[in-house]
């Protein structure tokens, strides 16, 4: 038997084993590869916001409960034509509106670290996944944290490409001037040969920027000084990303491996980026006005969660516009009505200027500050998240407590750039008996993601808390 | 910044929501709460600075022709993406009325 096929029943009794509980996976249904590549042999899973042709894909939503994609999205024909082959889709926050997977309309994630415990969200099945051995690697999208903070909360590798570097087209459009797809996985390595698959110009996705190269061999090669290999890189301490609200369970192991770029060559500058206390009050403006628009379109008329498929009492339902707000009032949950509300809110007349518009030139001081903060540095490192995992339920029902669990990861979707979190150490927490993951994140400018893995595969080589496993 | 009038029924109307009323009051109350944080962009004085709309610079982007297809491969399509419908007949997708009879 070959190592693929071998690989394959492990994986296949993994997932026996582990998913009851963890509940990561959707739908279960190999979709095989289309051709040898630079993935033969790899396993992976994809989050149910992106849409697989013939495979049930619901963006974890009641709306889309059954729908089976007429197309298969860019990313997932270029994963299949790298010969990597997809074992289910993942679960997620319904819409991928949430940061714990428990607005999952079908029920949440589970941390494989401690079932107790959230596994962040929105790509809380991806991270889930990874950590537990399903194949090699997951997609999952990234609008304001959704890869990066469930890649910390699971003690995995998670990639936020720069907007423009891969293509959207077959993703569930959340809010379209943020959203990103990008890989999970269990190291930098890995996710670099990913990025080189699914990244590059689209004509079905207008938002893809033209002759932007990114070379995974550029960030696995050799290191000419292997004890220092970040010898001439500057890496920028922002100190707002330190300031109050973040757990020093979570600060001490982040300090810890700053520390250790350092010793690894790379030279530290303290820096400021002032407006990132307001980052998270210009996200939820900006995300839920793009949310209301993308939501729009899901009317339950062509396709979609329909009263006239599913209840008795549809004749009394004489007109168009009755049939769409029953479908749509039956079909969305609670934080996608929310966010519909909230967007058509600060979209209306007589508020825009208040806020949508206010909120866009706060994004402007927001990217003047990176555009000069990396004039000065490298890299920027932080946390990924202010706090340890939670466990689930704590947070139910206060959707601004959550929300201001995104601050340390919204910053780069409002500015655009590629932003990578990689395990950095293990605490136990006060209120739990387990030891939970902790990440560090990465920063880079526009279009960096070569250099910005580049030290982060540094950091790997050097430390192996990428290499711990949950066990079971 | 003026303390908006937060109308929850309004709001549902205009995106086409049917709620019950006591997600009208819960969403309210807890939109308010948002409302109240997002608020502190007040204290930003930004006139002068200009709006972000995308951030990649890229304009006028055109898309590459669409591939013929063949009358098989148009009627399977078109037969794929009606199957989503909930109700459909000779290719047209059904819906109520949007008028009423008077």
């Amino acid at each position: 038997m070959s190592d693929s096929a071998n690989n394959l029943i492990k994986i296949n009794e993994q997932i026996d084993a582990t998913e009851p509980e963890l509940h990561a996976l959707l739908a279960r249904q190999v979709i095989e590869p289309t051709a040898e590549g630079s993935l033969s042999g790899t396993y992976a899973t994809v989050k149910d916001v992106i849409v697989t042709q013939g495979v049930e894909t619901t963006a974890g939503a009641k709306m889309l409960k059954g729908w089976m994609p007429p197309y298969d999205a860019t990313v997932v024909t270029r994963l299949k034509s790298a010969g990597a082959t997809i074992l289910g889709k993942n679960n997620c926050d319904a819409w991928a509106h949430g940061t714990s997977t428990e607005n999952s309309d079908f029920g949440p994630t589970k941390n494989p670290w401690d079932t107790e415990r959230v596994p962040g969200g929105s790509s809380g099945g991806s991270a889930a996944a990874v950590a537990a051995g399903y194949g090699d690697f997951s997609l999952g999208s990234d609008t304001g944290g959704s890869i990066r903070q469930p890649a910390a909360f699971c003690g995995v590798t998670g990639l936020k490409p720069t907007y423009g570097r891969v293509s959207r087209y077959g993703l569930i459009a959340m809010a379209s001037s943020f959203d990103t797809i990008g890989p999970l996985a269990r190291d930098v390595a890995t996710a670099a040969r990913v990025l080189e698959v699914i990244a590059g110009r689209d004509s079905r996705d207008a938002t893809t920027v033209p002759g932007q190269q990114f070379r995974a061999a550029a960030v696995t090669q050799a290191f000419d000084n292997p004890d220092r290999p970040l010898t001439g890189l500057r890496v920028g301490i922002p100190r707002e990303y330190f300031a109050d609200g973040l757990d020093p369970l979570v600060e001490q192991p982040v300090r810890a491996a700053i520390a250790q770029l350092e010793s690894l060559g790379a030279t530290l500058v303290e820096l400021s980026l002032p407006s990132t206390t307001y980052a998270v009050a210009c996200y939820y403006v900006l995300v839920p006005a793009e949310v209301s628009s993308n939501l729009a379109r899901f009317d339950g008329i062509r396709f979609g969660h329909s009263v006239r498929r599913t209840s008795g009492d549809e004749s009394r339902i004489t007109n168009h516009i009755e049939l769409v707000k029953r479908n749509r009032g039956e079909g969305f949950g609670a934080e996608a009505k929310r966010r519909i509300i909230l967007g058509t809110f600060v979209l209306s007349a007589g508020y825009v200027d208040a806020y949508y518009k206010k909120a866009s030139r706060v994004r402007t001081l927001l990217r003047n500050e990176f555009t000069e903060a990396f004039s000065q540095v490298d890299v920027i490192a932080t946390p990924v998240t202010p706090g340890l995992p939670f466990k689930l339920g704590e947070h139910a029902d206060d959707p601004l407590a959550l929300y201001l669990q995104d601050i340390y990861t919204v910053p780069a979707n409002l500015v655009g750039i590629p932003g990578v979190s990689v395990p950095c150490g293990f605490v136990r927490p006060a209120d739990g008996q387990r030891e939970l993951p902790v990440g560090l994140q990465l920063l880079g400018p526009m279009f960096g993601e070569e250099t910005l893995l580049r030290t982060a595969h540094a950091y790997q080589q050097a430390t192996n808390w990428h290499t711990r496993r949950p066990e079971w | 910044m003026k303390k908006p009038d937060f109308d929850v029924h309004h709001l549902a109307e205009l995106a086409r929501i049917e709620l019950t009323s006591d997600e009208e009051a819960h969403f309210g109350h807890q939109l308010s709460q948002v409302l109240g944080y997002v608020d502190q962009l007040a204290k930003l004085d930004v006139t002068t600075v200009p709006e972000t709309a995308q951030v990649t610079g890229l304009t006028d982007v055109f898309q590459t022709p669409a591939e013929s297809l063949d009358q098989a491969e148009l009627e399977k399509r078109r037969d794929n993406y009606l199957s989503g419908a909930p109700e459909h007949e000779q290719g047209y997708i059904k819906i109520p009325a949007i008028f009423a009879e008077e």
